[in-house]
């Protein structure tokens, strides 16, 4: 190869270098700029999505403790109380709906009234606790006036929430 | 050392490898042209006093105020890439030298012999002879026989290039004249003369180049593919997350609530803790002041505990009523004192009162956490 047709080649080569260097220099920086676009988009979705998960959680913990309004009667709600089989004095009161921040919420309360052994009347009350489906306001305990030993006569009042679903 | 041996019009003897290589050049003397005109000679300039723009490129040198032009450079010779150097013959001369034998390739004899010209300068007469291989000795040594019979020539210096064998004859023959033939390899040009034609060779500094250029072609194309494999990838992620977040809102329940905490909250209030264990709590501590008749929690009795710096700002204090029967001689210091022992012995305590509006009612706050 002679001296000028090496010159040529190298200076060619080095031209055509230098231009695929700086085209694929600004297509890189271009890229990066997408990249931190594409990665504060996707921290904002995440953010969204781990918001999206607590709102999530909290909506079933919202249905599982709420009664769906639809439709709702005496039956429905002592099946939702899980007491639909007891004998209890279950006596709930007309619905109130009120509002809690944007959302209708009815409130029923009712009161409970049954005459039981001591220890049944705690497990009662604990088994209503348990549930977090009431609100408990108020709990009386006292000597069953019709009872012997340790029977007793367990008063409670609650509020139990509704949500049209 | 590479050697080009070459006139006007061809190239004689060439042996060459990749090192630099050394041209010497047969001038003609109907090719010397001088100018006394060129002040400031550049190759450029002498060209286009000596030729056209289209000629090879001269082979000149400045002689004093005197610009001297040999001849031109062949192209395929001034196309080599290795580095180039082009003197005349009788450059490689002694200064004491008067006349100079340089045998190349066992058959071409450069004769150089110095002379003085009408002005009295001294200049050389350079003559190219062709021989063959078994003349060239008989040649040399009829020819030292002319000048030493003249005796105008003093010195004389006979080399041969590359040929050891013709040396050794070229010694025996030449013993009697007291010449010793040198080998061609030893002879260095005049320090002070310029040559006549010079170019380096920068091929390796050309590829270093490159070679970084590649290097960094190469450090760009990395860095372009680690963007474009980064944003593949930040790309999939968000389709990921979206497709997350269309699954969530399509399992979501009471998606019109958009406060689902503020109504838990609500939910969550009145009796804080299971009833059975503050009922307990409570009657264990009134069984002490006597038979108890009968229990009530509500949720108005919440307050926080004020009682002891080790209690967390976390615990609360649950209002207990019970209806105590005390017996009727019990003094209200002994009460007292057994209200005091409880509560040292039951850290869950954290009061025991008596109702003020009914006598036989104690409230009991039962510290809850």
């Amino acid at each position: 190869m002679t001296r000028s047709s090496f010159r040529k080649l190298w200076l060619l080569s080095l031209v055509t270098m230098m231009a695929i260097t700086s085209y694929a220099y600004n297509s890189s920086e271009e890229l990066s700029g997408k990249v931190s676009i594409a990665v504060r988009k996707k921290d904002k979705l995440q953010t969204e999505l781990r918001m999206g998960n607590l709102l999530t959680a909290s909506l079933a913990a919202l249905d599982e403790r709420t009664l769906n309004e639809k439709g709702v009667t005496r039956l429905t709600l002592m099946r939702y109380l899980g007491i639909e089989e007891s004998d209890m004095n279950f006596m709930p009161q007309q619905a109130v709906n009120i509002k809690i921040g944007s959302t209708k919420v009815t409130t029923r309360d009712f009161t409970v009234r049954e005459t039981l052994a001591y220890a049944d009347a705690l497990k009662q009350l604990d088994y209503f606790y348990n549930t977090q489906k009431v609100r408990m306001n108020m709990v009386s305990i006292n000597p069953s006036k019709n009872g012997y030993g340790d029977i007793v006569s367990l008063d409670m009042n609650g509020v139990v929430y509704g949500i049209y679903k | 050392m590479s050697i080009i041996l070459f006139s006007h019009s061809r190239i004689l003897h060439e042996k060459t490898d990749n090192e630099k290589i050394q041209g010497i050049y047969i001038p003609l003397l109907s090719r010397t042209t001088v100018y006394a005109d060129i002040t400031n000679p550049t190759t450029a300039a002498v060209k286009e006093r000596y030729g056209d723009r289209d000629d090879p490129t001269p082979l000149w040198r400045k002689n004093g105020p005197y610009v001297t032009a040999y001849g031109s450079l062949q192209p395929e010779i001034e196309q080599r890439r290795q580095a180039l150097t082009v003197f005349l013959p009788q450059d490689f001369a002694k200064p004491n030298t008067d006349a100079f034998y340089f045998v190349f390739d066992q058959k071409w004899v450069v004769h150089g012999v110095k002379t003085k010209d009408e002005n009295g300068l001294l200049q050389w007469g350079i003559s190219l002879i062709e021989e063959s291989d078994s003349q060239v000795v008989d040649l040399i040594v009829s020819s030292v026989s002319e000048h030493l019979v003249e005796g105008r020539v003093q010195e004389i210096l006979v080399a041969v290039y590359d040929d050891s064998s013709l040396q050794d004859d070229l010694e025996k023959s030449l013993k009697a004249f007291e010449i010793e033939p040198v080998s061609f390899d030893t002879l260095k040009p005049n320090p002070d003369v310029l040559p006549l034609y010079h170019h380096r060779d920068f091929g390796l500094i050309m590829i270093a180049t490159a070679l970084c250029a590649f290097l960094v072609l190469a450090a760009s194309i990395g860095y372009w593919v680690t963007n474009h494999l980064e944003l593949e990838k930040e790309r999939g992620e968000i389709v990921r997350v979206k497709n997350e977040i269309r699954l969530m809102q399509d399992k979501k329940k009471l998606g019109h609530v958009s406060n689902p905490d503020a109504i838990l909250n609500v939910i969550s209030g009145g009796i804080p803790h299971t009833p059975s264990a503050i009922v307990s709590a409570a009657v264990e501590v009134a069984r002490k002041f006597g038979t108890v008749n009968g229990v009530k929690i509500g949720e108005a009795s919440v307050r926080r505990s004020k009682r002891s710096p080790g209690s967390s700002k976390n615990t609360k204090i649950f209002n207990v009523q019970v209806r105590v029967d005390m017996p009727d001689d019990s003094l209200l210091l002994d009460q007292e004192r057994m209200a005091l022992s409880i509560m040292q012995n039951a850290p869950w305590i954290d009061y025991i009162k008596r109702s003020v509006l009914a006598k036989d009612t104690l409230n009991i706050g039962v510290r809850i956490k």
